[in-house]
């Protein structure tokens, strides 16, 4: 138990110095003299990444704030994210990129890169190099075909490493298998806590990556209370940090999974590590990916089969009022939870900055499951 | 005059009369066909290869075209409301989805046409997040095959792209997107031979596009001569029709003759001086979809200030964006036609870089935008383009208003805003 306690100490210090400071791992690489590639999506092959000797950055720790200078250049409907990230570009923040990469599996994102390209061009702005991952999201093989080469692309932009890229498909599949494990754990009796899952969800890839999973694995291990209380499902647009899941937790309820480009199986299964043509295995994995606004998977039936595998007994829809993409899938979702009596609280049209209305829906949501008569 | 007819907007060529008449006589014998006869047809959004179905005979239904249609009946707030009641949040994009909206609502009694039968397929290509979205959900409704078309990204980025695109289009456009269009075409002439037993011969897609050209050649002359003429010899509002109801139909003989009726009708306006306006003071430009609710908001602030919508992308467009030089690769050709139909007027540089040089070339005083505020498309680009304009010595105005929804529309409120925009800016 001791040795758990300190273990569980690794982990929440490592979360809260990234917390406190999401930078400051990419810092101490770009230190060491590795380049720095930042990221936002999670159909952005971080193994490429990885494979050209740099340090892969989420951009998501970019969230919140205000931003003056990106709302001079972006209109109202691009994702708070990619506007914050916009910001901290624009305000010089990102200097310690070297590059960006943008994926053309989301549009708000894809977008972005041609703004920043636009105004780099008119001497607007500085900053790392962006970077377009072309990525062609139909389920046909010339999309397929077209997937591959724009991998073959940004290896070559990246400066990928042929020899490398195995051991950072191993990397990235350690992760992945991680991910997959902690997501398992949530659906037993003893499930871990929402909130520290959120924020392992949100800064593992601001973290060293083997730092993180070494943590991660220790900590995975140890034992935790039971939980009897409301078990949710969280589904739609990415919250910015960990509001949503503490005042569930506050109202006595746990969120035990999630649905969305915030999801724990958004890395998908592990590749092949095997394969005599990894760039392929690579293109092809998120060609196929089953995740982002632009994956081509039937929404209704993921939310039932991660309703089933998490043992959730409620669901909570929230989307951003920038979100264009699931807010189609609401409708059939919502249906196939009428048929099945699971509750569900609808939140539509959210500001990225959770309000006291949003808050106290949840909370009688929450209270509602937990003394339903 | 009745409300109804305050919204029209003036015509001043005989050949918009024309326009609107055979644009009727279209819809009555595409409803027979379609409704009646129940051939089978294509419903797409307007960025994808018309030309396809018209090299095969097969009727053609243009998702904006049927929304400007719903739209003009003043229907889009009933349907709108539909697509509430079914769930969907109304912050969702109305302008592709009105169409959705009406089969949503199956209400044959005010639908026009008492509502669309069955697509042969539906096709789109999937230039925002919500399109595969739409699309796919209408053709799950209607139990019938959705043939999506990639956007993919473009690294190539020249922002004077409109100089060299009728010709050196695989530099402009990019070769590998133009072939996975190529390739995407072709699996899609497979699927339409598969479901109406008719076939496509390469030779009829070469006719075509050699009578597209000649078509577009007309319009880009007429686009010439409106930009340079003093005064501007027709406003947006003739232009509007004259160029996009042969769109509708490129390359027909009876968009052929079209065209060249109205570059001859804007030709004989420029040679005897007359104007769109008797006073003609401020150029305008009008950036953004037709305001197809209220078309005549155009004509409205020539009379007050001699102010004058001299240009809209759709008649300009037509010499960059559509003549190409086939080089015998008709389907190459018409591929690099469509892989950026959207991009160019919707992304840097290339949306700005265009109108900038077009708002130059037309002696333009001050551009005004419209900003659709549920559509990201519509907005995409808007804003770095206003700032490029006015660095450019134009002034530009946005206004936050949708093309086909008017629920928040007031002429009389925007008429006011533009022309306070306009005292600002020493124009009136």
């Amino acid at each position: 138990i001791a040795e758990g306690v300190r273990t569980v100490k690794s982990l929440s210090a490592l979360l809260d110095e990234t917390d406190a400071d999401p930078t400051a791992a990419a810092r101490t690489a770009r230190a060491r003299g590795q380049r720095v590639i930042g990221f936002a999506n999670a159909d952005v092959p971080v193994e490429l990444i990885d494979a050209s000797g740099c340090f892969a950055l989420s951009l998501m720790h970019c969230a919140g704030g205000a931003t003056p200078h990106a709302d001079r250049y972006l209109e109202a409907s691009f994702s708070p994210l990619d506007r914050s990230i916009a910001e901290t570009w624009l305000s010089g923040k990102l200097e310690l990129l070297d590059a960006v990469v943008f994926s053309r599996g989301s549009d708000s994102s894809q977008r972005l890169y041609y703004y920043l390209c636009e105004l780099q061009r008119r001497q607007l702005t500085r900053g790392p190099r962006p970077l377009l991952f072309d990525l062609a999201k139909i389920p046909r093989a010339s999309s397929i075909a077209y997937s591959y080469e724009a991998t073959r692309e940004l290896a070559a932009a990246l400066g990928v490493q042929a020899e490398r890229l195995p051991l950072s498909i191993a990397r990235r599949n350690r992760r992945r298998a991680l991910l997959q494990s902690l997501q398992r754990l949530r659906a037993e009796a003893r499930p871990p806590r929402g909130t520290l899952i959120e924020r392992i969800s949100r800064l593992a890839d601001c973290c060293e990556a083997d730092e993180l999973d070494t943590a991660l694995a220790h900590w995975m291990r140890e034992p935790r209370p039971a939980f009897s209380g409301p078990r949710l499902l969280l589904s739609g647009s990415a919250p910015r940090d960990g509001t949503l899941h503490a005042v569930v937790e506050q109202a006595g309820g746990a969120i035990i999974a999630e649905s969305g480009d915030h999801d724990l199986e958004r890395l998908g299964s592990p590749l092949a590590a095997d394969s005599t043509d990894p760039l392929r295995a690579l293109s092809e994995h998120y060609q196929a990916l089953p995740h982002g606004a632009r994956a081509f998977i039937d929404r209704a039936a993921d939310l039932r089969r991660r309703l089933e595998s998490s043992r959730a007994h409620a669901v909570i829809f929230w989307l951003l009022e920038e979100e264009e993409a699931l807010v189609w899938d609401l409708p059939p979702q919502q249906q196939a939870l009428q048929a099945s009596r699971v509750p569900a609280l609808t939140l539509t049209r959210q500001p990225s900055t959770i309000n006291e209305q949003t808050l106290l829906s949840l909370r009688r949501f929450v209270a509602q499951l937990a003394s339903p008569g | 005059m009745s409300p109804s007819r305050e919204r029209h907007s003036r015509k001043d060529l005989r050949c918009t009369a024309e326009a609107t008449a055979f644009q009727r006589r279209f819809a009555s014998t595409l409803r027979e066909r379609v409704v009646e006869r129940g051939e089978p047809f294509v419903l797409a959004q307007a960025d994808t290869p018309h030309e396809l179905f018209h090299a095969m005979d097969i009727a053609l239904i243009t998702n904006q075209w049927w929304s400007a249609y719903i739209s003009a009946k003043q229907l889009s707030a009933r349907y709108f409301a539909a697509l509430e009641q079914h769930g969907f949040p109304n912050n969702s994009c109305h302008y592709c989805s009105l169409g959705l909206a009406c089969s949503l609502a199956n209400d044959p009694a005010t639908a026009p046409w008492g509502g669309l039968p069955t697509p042969t397929v539906l096709v789109a290509r999937l230039t925002c997040d919500c399109i595969q979205q739409v699309f796919g959900q209408w053709a799950r409704l209607y139990g019938t095959d959705f043939f999506p078309l990639e956007a993919p990204g473009w690294i190539h980025k020249d922002p004077n792209w409109f100089e060299k695109s009728n010709d050196a289009w695989e530099q402009v456009y990019e070769d590998k997107r133009i072939a996975l269009l190529v390739e995407e075409m072709r699996e899609l002439i497979g699927l339409l031979e598969r479901k109406t037993a008719r076939r496509f011969d390469e030779r009829r897609l070469e006719a075509l596009m050699h009578s597209i050209n000649e078509q577009e050649s007309y319009i880009a002359e007429a686009a010439q001569m409106i930009g340079s003429a003093r005064p501007c010899p027709v406003s947006i509002a003739d232009q509007m029709p004259n160029t996009m109801i042969p769109q509708w139909h490129r390359g027909s003989e009876w968009a052929l003759a079209h065209s060249r009726r109205f570059r001859d009708e804007v030709a004989e306006r420029v040679s005897t001086g007359t104007g769109a306006a008797a006073n003609e003071r401020v150029r305008l430009m009008w950036i953004g979809a037709g305001l197809w609710h209220d078309p005549g908001f155009y004509n409205a602030l020539e009379e007050r200030h001699g102010a004058v919508f001299v240009w809209s992308m759709y008649t300009p467009f037509a010499g960059p964006q559509y003549i190409r030089d086939l080089k015998g690769q008709p389907m190459r050709a018409l591929a690099s036609r469509i892989c950026s139909m959207n991009e160019v007027l919707h992304l840097p540089p290339w949306m700005n870089g265009w109108m900038v040089s077009e708002a130059s070339r037309c002696g333009i005083h001050a551009a005004v935008m419209l900003v659709p505020p549920g559509n990201r498309l519509s907005q995409s680009g808007t804003a770095l383009t206003a700032l490029a304009l006015e660095k450019a010595g134009v002034p530009t105005l946005t206004l936050t208003a949708d093309m086909v929804d008017a629920k928040d529309w007031s002429r009389e409120h925007t008429v006011e805003l533009v022309s306070q925009f306009l005292r600002r800016s020493g124009l009136a």
